[in-house]
């Protein structure tokens, strides 16, 4: 089996699929006409937007506009000048956020419901209301990346510490770095069991997965590497509720194999303790083959599910060059060509939600734990993926789930969604609209679709909004059916795609 | 008071005598398979086929006990279920004797009269010849139907939807439960994924529903990507509004438990007695990836499995001649215990067939042993390949032949585990 082939393997889990060149031929030609030609006429703000954020918001494409998209992107990726703490501060009723390790893990057995359901609240508040958007994007990326199971054990706790003091802590620094951040991640250690291995015997899960799915892949190691790199990992562990630095990463050389080792054939000499481990983070990091795995992630992540070899090269190599920095290859990618002439990509459950929400400029006073569940139910509730392989960014899996986009469309736009209230009245008058039927439908279009509608859509949606006759906006009726036919164009395949 | 599904044959062949309930929810939309409208005697339907997954690799060295082997419990001297015999253990923590050299995992008891009266059997050192102990790999490599090849992008459920041209248009013909498709299922045929038959209806206004279900259908049938999807979506929302599957009754007072496998089991029940041109349901049961606290996290799955199985079983009654499940997953686990109470991920594994017309064994085996020289790397070794107990079942109880597009360069071996009637 290939290199290319096992790419195109990425992100598997249940229920996946692989998109050789059966699956993107078929997609490549179907998309050639008509969705192709609409998509000429799409305004590339919108669609850079689109990628570059979970979306945007009312307004925000003129503001990129009026910005220059290049400025955007600068003070974008310059994430720590904006100004975050409006959106901070909705998280004030969430302590176990800024917990320390030794403050989480005392609760134990007591409110580990609490932490998670604090965690998976203020992943979402942040993912609609963080001015950081392009960090939340990235932040999503990685999280996926270095994907841990909420409900594993004590990780129900420890993913705070991870969320916070690995993925958003490096979102924007170098692979090295969350790769180290990562293999020391309380949460990672008792996700992939290495916190119990030791020089008895030595757990192969982390060493096999930091491998497969983190850095290098499939057909780039032998079993046997996998052997050597849990040997090197042993005693990699953490403090427990009675230790000295309770849900802190410590080494512990009483469960270290000190003996020597050889890993893709390097070999380590005996008595390296901890460094057995930073070696091997050390080959990984920065190896070839772990340069083509983040590239090509990015690209699907940003262009398209089957990124093209000149995209992935031309990131890869600003990879390598830059010793794994996450904004030179980002940097790379948002001025490529692929970049501005990508296709449509059809947005995974989570990106459906969080984009209605901030096309809808959605007020939310308390955070419901209803949104999770429905989170759970469209199957993207973040950290709720069983296996390390993490959510597929793979559209062909998502696309059989189509009713409960419906569903959600038409209840966030008859505010039938708890905690979520919807003002289309506040959006029309903060960007200067007209309240009578054309003006709002097709102000909506521009702002959902990012372009007119086209004669079938057009026809679709006035159809509805006037089956009973030219609707009447100063009636509850008739603003109720125009709530109904925006919930259409949120429905629509056009709002599917980003 | 119970909701009875009656079959639309059943339906056909009475007069007058139709009940006004089922009058009143069985229309006849235009898809009804023709085979319902032949006449009496024709032709038999193939059975309905259940496939479950069991995800993350699942122990089968503990789920079906080769407690008569020496070698079992040298390796696993502290998670080894005990044998039938063994007085030392607690009554709880014993194998439940198959045949006198395998037992059940006694979290399995619920299953053990079904073994015993031949509704159900275990295939054993069965699984996937490649070598790969990654899940992702290993269950790509099981659900394409093509181990070892990463290049087609169907399952092996999805190629037999494709090869078995039997005139069944039913948006329910193949129901992925969940919340993402099957990898098994996908194909040209589109599969349907539900994660509840019971909540599937749009939401809104009841009288806009129509309205807006016409101008979705307007808006959706120019997408090349997304149409059949919308497509599907109404026609299955078509069928259910004229169901009542929140009012089924499981046959025979089967009890079902209160999670998500079970209730799509019951689902799978009820969608099968209401005749609508159901052939396939594909399920997912996940946890098994037991590294470490086997004892307790596997005791747990299997009770969820046992618990589902056997309410389905019992709940179908009669109708398990015409339903064949088959239980899977992606690899077995090491022979040997590791540090953590757990084991590593492995090769061989066991499978499970229930059904009735099944081998009237409770468990079938070519069993190479657990001797040192007869291992794989450590692992079981395997003797049945997991194409053989799929493409079995496909000729003789579903009544696919085609298998060469289903398992594009193997040729399955029948082990006569699910026997033609």
């Amino acid at each position: 089996m290939n290199r290319r082939d096992f790419m195109k393997t990425l992100s598997i889990g249940a229920g996946a699929t692989v998109v050789g060149a059966e699956f993107a031929n078929q997609t490549i030609a179907a998309l050639a006409a008509p969705q192709a030609a609409l998509d000429a006429q799409a305004d590339p703000i919108h669609r850079a937007l689109n990628r570059l954020s979970f979306g945007p918001r009312p307004g925000q494409v003129e503001a990129v506009r009026k910005q220059g998209l290049e400025n955007w992107i600068a003070a974008q990726l310059d994430y720590e000048k904006i100004d975050n703490s409006a959106s901070e501060a909705r998280l004030g009723n969430y302590p176990t956020l800024d917990m320390t390790p030794a403050e989480l893990v005392a609760l134990v057995g007591k409110q580990e419901g609490d932490v998670v359901r604090e965690l998976d609240s203020a992943t979402v508040l942040r993912a609609i209301y963080n001015p950081r958007d392009l960090f939340e994007v990235v932040t999503l990326f990685w999280s996926e990346h270095f994907s841990i199971w909420h409900q594993k054990e004590s990780d129900r706790l420890l993913k705070t510490l991870d969320d916070r003091d690995v993925i958003r802590a490096n979102a924007f620094t170098n692979y090295r770095q969350l790769l180290g951040a990562s293999a020391k991640s309380p949460a990672m250690l008792v996700y992939l069991d290495n916190a119990k291995s030791d020089l008895k015997h030595p757990n192969e899960n982390y060493a096999r997965e930091v491998m497969e799915l983190h850095t290098i892949t499939i057909g780039k190691y032998t079993e046997t590497d996998v052997k050597e790199v849990a040997r090197c990992f042993t005693g990699w562990t953490l403090y427990g509720r009675a230790g000295k630095q309770p849900g802190e990463f410590y080494f512990n050389p009483k469960m270290h194999d000190n003996a020597a080792k050889t890993v893709l054939g390097k070999v380590i000499p005996a008595g390296g303790g901890q460094q057995d481990g930073e070696t091997v983070l050390d080959m990984l990091a920065l190896h070839p083959g772990t340069a083509e795995l983040i590239a090509y992630k990015l690209a699907m992540r940003f262009v398209t599910d089957t990124p093209p070899d000149s995209i992935v090269q031309a990131a890869k190599d600003a990879f390598l060059k830059s010793g794994g920095s996450h904004k030179t290859v980002l940097k790379t990618i948002f001025a490529s060509p692929e970049f501005a002439n990508a296709g449509p990509k059809y947005k995974r459950p989570y990106e459906f939600l969080i984009s209605l929400f901030r096309s809808l400029d959605v007020q939310i006073d308390t955070f419901n734990l209803a949104l999770l569940v429905l989170l759970r139910n469209m199957g993207h509730l973040p950290f709720d993926w069983i296996t390390p392989d993490g959510y597929s960014d793979y559209a062909a899996n998502w696309e059989a789930n189509m009713l409960t986009r419906w569903n959600t469309a038409i209840n966030a736009l008859g505010n039938k969604l708890p905690g979520v209230k919807v003002d289309l009245n506040k959006i029309a008058q903060s960007q200067g609209v007209t309240i009578a039927p054309e003006p709002v439908i097709n102000f909506f279009a521009q702002h959902i679709f990012g372009r007119p509608m086209t004669q079938d859509e057009s026809d679709a949606i006035f159809g509805y909004l006037n089956k009973n006759g030219k609707v009447d906006l100063t009636t509850d009726a008739g603003r109720r059916r125009i709530n109904e036919a925006i919930a259409l164009m949120y429905a629509s395949p056009a709002f599917m795609y980003r | 008071m119970a909701v009875t599904m009656i079959s639309r044959r059943e339906m056909l062949s009475r007069t007058a005598a139709i009940s006004a309930l089922a009058s009143a929810q069985l229309a006849w939309p235009n898809w009804l398979p023709r085979m319902a409208f032949a006449p009496q005697g024709e032709g038999a339907r193939g059975d309905v086929l259940v496939c479950v997954f069991l995800r993350g690799g699942a122990d089968g060295l503990n789920i079906i006990v080769p407690h008569g082997e020496e070698f079992y419990y040298k390796n696993r001297p502290n998670i080894g279920i005990a044998r039938p015999d063994d007085n030392n253990a607690e009554t709880t923590n014993r194998a439940l004797d198959l045949d006198g050299f395998f037992g059940l995992h006694p979290a399995l008891a619920p299953l053990l009269p079904v073994f015993k009266s031949g509704g159900m059997t275990a295939v054993h050192a069965a699984g996937s010849p490649d070598p790969t102990r990654s899940h992702f790999e290993a269950m790509d490599y099981m659900e394409s139907g093509t181990p070892g090849q990463h290049s087609l992008t169907s399952g092996w459920l999805g190629r037999h939807m494709e090869a078995h041209n039997n005139g069944n248009t039913s948006p329910l013909r193949a129901v992925g439960w969940g919340t993402a498709l099957q990898r098994s299922l996908r194909g040209p045929i589109s599969a349907v994924s539900i994660k509840s038959i019971i909540d599937y209806h749009l939401s809104g206004r009841a009288e806009a529903a129509t309205d807006m279900l016409a101008a979705l259908n307007r808006l959706y049938a120019k997408d090349p990507q997304l149409a059949d999807n919308s497509v599907q979506t109404q026609e299955v929302l078509d069928v259910v509004s004229k169901l009542n599957i929140a009012g089924y009754k499981p046959g025979n007072d089967a009890v079902y438990g209160k999670g998500d496998f079970d209730l799509a089991l019951m689902q799978t029940a009820a969608l099968i007695k209401a005749d609508v041109g159901l052939e396939i349901a594909a399920l997912d049961l996940g946890g098994w990836d037991t590294h470490q606290n086997e004892a307790i996290d596997l005791a747990n799955e299997l009770t969820k499995l046992a618990s589902g199985l056997s309410a389905f079983h019992a709940d179908l009654g009669d109708m398990n001649k015409k339903v064949t499940v088959v239980v899977m997953s992606e690899f077995g686990r090491r022979v040997q215990e590791n540090a953590s109470g757990g084991t590593d991920h492995g090769h061989g594994n066991m499978m499970m067939v229930m059904g009735g017309n099944i081998i009237q064994k409770p468990v079938y085996a070519d069993w190479p042993s657990l001797a040192p020289e007869r291992l794989n790397n450590g692992d079981l070794n395997i003797t049945t390949d997991y194409r053989d107990v799929l493409g079995e079942i496909l000729i003789n109880r579903v009544g696919n032949t085609a298998l060469d597009k289903v398992f594009p360069g193997y040729t399955p071996k029948l082990k006569g585990v699910a026997l033609k009637v």
